[in-house]
């Protein structure tokens, strides 16, 4: 079976700033910008955890329709066409990701929240993602050419948006 | 690849001054010889995956040795010198020493090995012969060399031939790849069988499980026969080095496999061929600088699913990345990282057959270099979607198949998901990830808030295809029950009807093994899937131990794992189903005893959500509102003590839990600030960077 039709692309794929509920215009393939990714607000982890000021949890309060979840819904929306050639593609959106000394990502995408297929690079949907995940990564390869994946990194917002244009 | 020990050439410089009277070998030796080139050199070979390495190039003599045998009687070795025209011993030292034979013939010899049963040497040469030559210095004849009666009627095209470890006779594959037994006392030949490959089998070699290993000139591929079946067949097991001239010579009561310890195997069940005994991919690691991502390391044997090699020393299968996922009769990319230049070779079980044919290879000898390569591969339109696995093999040989040993290089097994063409697949929390649910399951009385009378791992896989939900996975593992009680498990689908499950094309696993029982619960309208009844019936506390992974000193692997993957019967918009979740709960084992306050085993009736998830029409509302529980349905309060506080809570990750009667509070202190602030502070409380380490259970 002949299946095989290879390309090499580098894969040193630089990471541009896409966080922020506007999402940024640049495509990370194209620059050699390294890691900006937008600030987000981090309350510090404390050296030494806090003494309870309970002695149990029955005996403290919460509001009744505080669900105590750990996840937040993100609301996503990519819309790459303008800056594309190519129709068919593969959108990643993934928690396990390493932004390298050198400005490249190591991706882990045997951990996704999304896998699908996307065409005229469009994607619109909504995905649940735990409360630990503040940054995640999206990932766009293309099929048909040896055009350069499209990576970005998205920093957690308010509006708990993933918008991409 | 020819590497020589440089300690075994600079002992040799040494003892060739010195070698007339080499001492033997001091053990049987598990590795095979293999003498190849005009002038002598000698190689060890490891036949479990075919590595070999120079023993030594300098031999002491000015052309080759052929017609090899290792004699177990006295340890040494002993081959055909063509340079003294004479038979020759090889001591530790691997020096050739001729010796003196009488009665010699004036013909060289190629095809030799040493008796088992006898201490003599036999060689043979088409249209002379078969000679033997007693070893024995006790014996009349020592040294003296003498034909075989009837053999000179022996005509087989063979190239080296060995003898069986037990039962006395020659065993030798022509280039035909016929299979003979020459008896050496009568001269009989007998036909065994076609082995099903030809070639010049130019070394072959015994174990002592009466397996016939036979190494082709050609490719250096060595094969394996076992000649207790009726009709042997050769089956390839591993790529070894490839000569014009060779020879081998074995120890045949030895074991096969030496120095386990350098093997890199796969992980695949072993259907698809992972274990040593099932001839599995195996690599050898003796000289590890070229295999896939950043590292490889090494088993004894193949730890094979669920067992993982990544979760038993280090996480080696890191040099593939799935770039796209895999739709049926769709391209897909890969993206592969390699530590030096190699030959690639990689399959995808496509029919879910649980092994790797021939047409289910999707690269085949793709040379890489010391860097990142992208690969387009496809996924035929007859390829079956769900869950199989996908193997990759790099090394410096081309050509491998999906089985046997290579002389170096790596084998990474995956486990990897079909889906339909078009389809998108939502992950919660990701693929591989899990999040936990935590239970105290005295409801609807407060309990410790432990949080570990139930602890379950669970995540969720939502596949659709225009906007409407083709399956639903579920998987998970019970993690800790710190409950006398015996309660059930279960997941509720919120918004899916019972009759919309294609109940016959459920796919349900306990612990990998597919359950004949429908987890779909009888009865009712919603879609409820039970794991189980009664979590007690499948995991066990350690010994003095009162439950199962909640107390200090009493770990345990987990012992219940659960999979179901569930097809709908027609379209079910995915606006039907917003929740990844779901709804897990638990709920009490019909006719077991659940607290003073049920009068009656509760059963059914008696379940524990996440707080303000609305129970099952299996429950008695009547408990609802009743002891400390405050639910009150009429604004969707379910769940939850009149502070607002919960017996069930979801946790982001692979939580660490309490042990038992630790207060949540205290092992994660910052659970307090969570609920204060309702999850504006430390959403991520339950993160281990803010465990109190003392307090939670620790395997």
């Amino acid at each position: 079976m002949n299946l095989l039709r290879n390309f090499i692309l580098a894969i040193t794929v630089f990471v541009s700033a896409c966080g922020g509920s506007a999402g940024s215009n640049e495509n990370s393939t194209n620059g050699s910008s390294v890691a900006d990714v937008d600030s987000i607000v981090n309350i510090p982890v404390d050296d030494v955890l806090p003494v309870p000021t309970v002695q149990s949890t029955k005996e403290l309060e919460a509001n009744q329709f505080f669900d105590l979840s750990s996840s937040y819904e993100l609301s996503v929306d990519i819309d790459i066409s303008k800056k594309i050639s190519e129709s068919r593609a593969f959108l990643s959106i993934c928690s396990d990701f390493e932004v390298l000394e050198s400005g490249e990502i190591k991706i882990g995408y045997e951990n996704c929240i999304l896998r699908t297929s996307i065409k005229n690079g469009l994607y619109k949907g909504n995905l649940n993602v735990t409360n630990d995940n503040e940054k995640l990564i999206v990932a766009i390869w293309f099929f048909d050419s040896d055009e350069k994946p499209y990576i970005k990194i998205w920093g957690k917002n308010d509006e708990n948006k993933l918008i991409i244009s | 690849m020819r590497i020589f020990f440089s300690i075994c050439v600079i002992c040799n410089l040494v003892l060739v001054l010195s070698s007339a009277n080499a001492a033997p070998f001091k053990e049987c030796p598990t590795q095979a010889f293999l003498g190849q080139s005009k002038v002598a050199s000698l190689y060890g070979v490891n036949l479990a995956t075919g590595y070999y390495s120079g023993i030594s190039s300098e031999m002491g003599t000015t052309d080759k040795i052929n017609a090899l045998g290792f004699n177990l009687h006295d340890s040494y070795l002993y081959g055909w010198s063509y340079e003294h025209g004479t038979l020759a011993k090889i001591g530790d030292d691997y020096q050739v020493e001729p010796t003196s034979v009488i009665n010699i013939t004036n013909s060289n010899f190629y095809v030799g090995d040493v008796s088992v049963e006898e201490n003599a040497y036999f060689a043979y040469r088409y249209g002379s012969g078969l000679y033997r030559i007693s070893l024995n210095p006790d014996s009349s004849d020592y040294n003296t060399m003498t034909l075989v009666p009837g053999s000179e009627s022996i005509s087989l095209s063979i190239y080296d031939m060995a003898f069986h470890p037990n039962n006395g006779l020659l065993y030798a594959v022509d280039r035909r790849g016929d299979l003979f037994t020459i008896d050496v006392t009568t001269s009989e030949v007998k036909w065994k069988s076609y082995v099903g490959h030809s070639g010049t089998f130019g070394a072959v070699y015994f174990d002592v499980d009466e397996n016939l290993y036979l190494s082709r000139n050609s490719d250096g591929i060595i094969f394996k026969v076992d000649t207790s079946t009726i009709r042997p067949e050769a089956v390839e097991f591993a790529a070894g080095p490839a000569s014009s001239n060779n020879d081998g010579a074995r120890c045949a009561i030895a074991p096969i496999i030496e120095n386990v310890s350098k093997i890199d195997f796969g992980d695949a069940p072993d259907s698809y061929g992972s274990r040593f005994e099932s001839n599995g991919a195996r690599h050898d690691l003796t000289v590890s600088t070229l295999f896939l991502g950043s590292a490889v390391d090494s088993e004894s044997d193949s730890y094979v699913h669920p067992l993982s090699d990544d979760e038993i020393g280090l996480d080696d299968d890191d040099g593939v990345s799935f770039v796209t996922g895999m739709e049926v009769g769709s391209d897909a990319l890969l993206s592969i990282v390699s530590s030096s230049a190699g030959y690639l070779n990689a399959w995808i079980d496509f029919n879910g057959d649980g092994d790797f044919d021939e047409d289910e290879k999707i690269v085949e000898n793709y040379f890489t270099n010391d860097s990142t390569s992208t690969v387009l591969y496809s996924i035929p339109a007859s390829a079956s979607s769900g869950a199989t696995w996908a193997r990759f093999r790099l090394s410096s040989t081309a050509g491998l198949g999906a089985i046997g040993g290579a002389s170096d290089g790596e084998v990474e097994d995956y486990k990897v998901e079909i889906t339909n063409a078009g389809s998108t697949t939502q992950y919660y929390p990701g693929q591989n990830d899990f999040v936990t649910i935590a239970y105290e399951d005295n409801w609807p009385f407060l309990g410790d808030f432990d949080m570990n009378d139930l602890v379950v791992f669970l995540r969720t896989a939502v596949v659709k295809k225009d906007n409407n939900i083709q399956s639903i996975k579920i998987a998970g593992k019970v993690v800790a029950v710190g409950a006398a009680y015996h309660s059930g498990f279960a997941v509720n689908i919120p918004g899916l009807k019972r009759e919309e499950v294609d109940e016959d094309g459920i796919i349900f696993t306990i612990n990998n093994k597919l359950q004949s029982a429908s987890p779909l619960e009888l009865g009712r309208e919603e879609a409820i899937f039970i794991v189980t009844n009664d979590v007690l019936t499948q995991v066990a506390a350690g010994e003095a131990c009162l439950f199962y992974r909640t107390e200090p000193g009493c770990g345990s692997d987990i012992q219940m794992e659960f999979s179901m993957t569930i097809p709908f019967v027609g379209l079910v918009p995915d606006t039907q189903i917003p929740n990844s979740l779901f709804d897990p709960f638990m709920f009490a084992t019909p006719g077991f005893y659940h607290g003073s306050s049920f009068t009656v085993p509760p059963g059914r009736s008696k379940e524990i959500h996440l707080k303000n998830m609305a129970p099952t029409s299996a429950v008695n509302t009547m408990f609802l509102g009743f002891g400390d529980d405050s639910s009150n349905p009429s604004v969707n309060m379910y769940y939850q003590s009149e502070n607002g506080m919960p017996w069930a809570i979801e946790l982001g990750t692979q939580w660490k839990h309490p042990q038992e009667y630790i207060d949540v509070v205290f092992a994660y202190p910052l659970f307090e600030r969570f609920i204060r602030s309702s999850g504006e502070e430390y959403p991520d409380w339950f993160m281990p960077k803010y465990a109190n380490k003392d307090l939670i259970f620790e395997k």
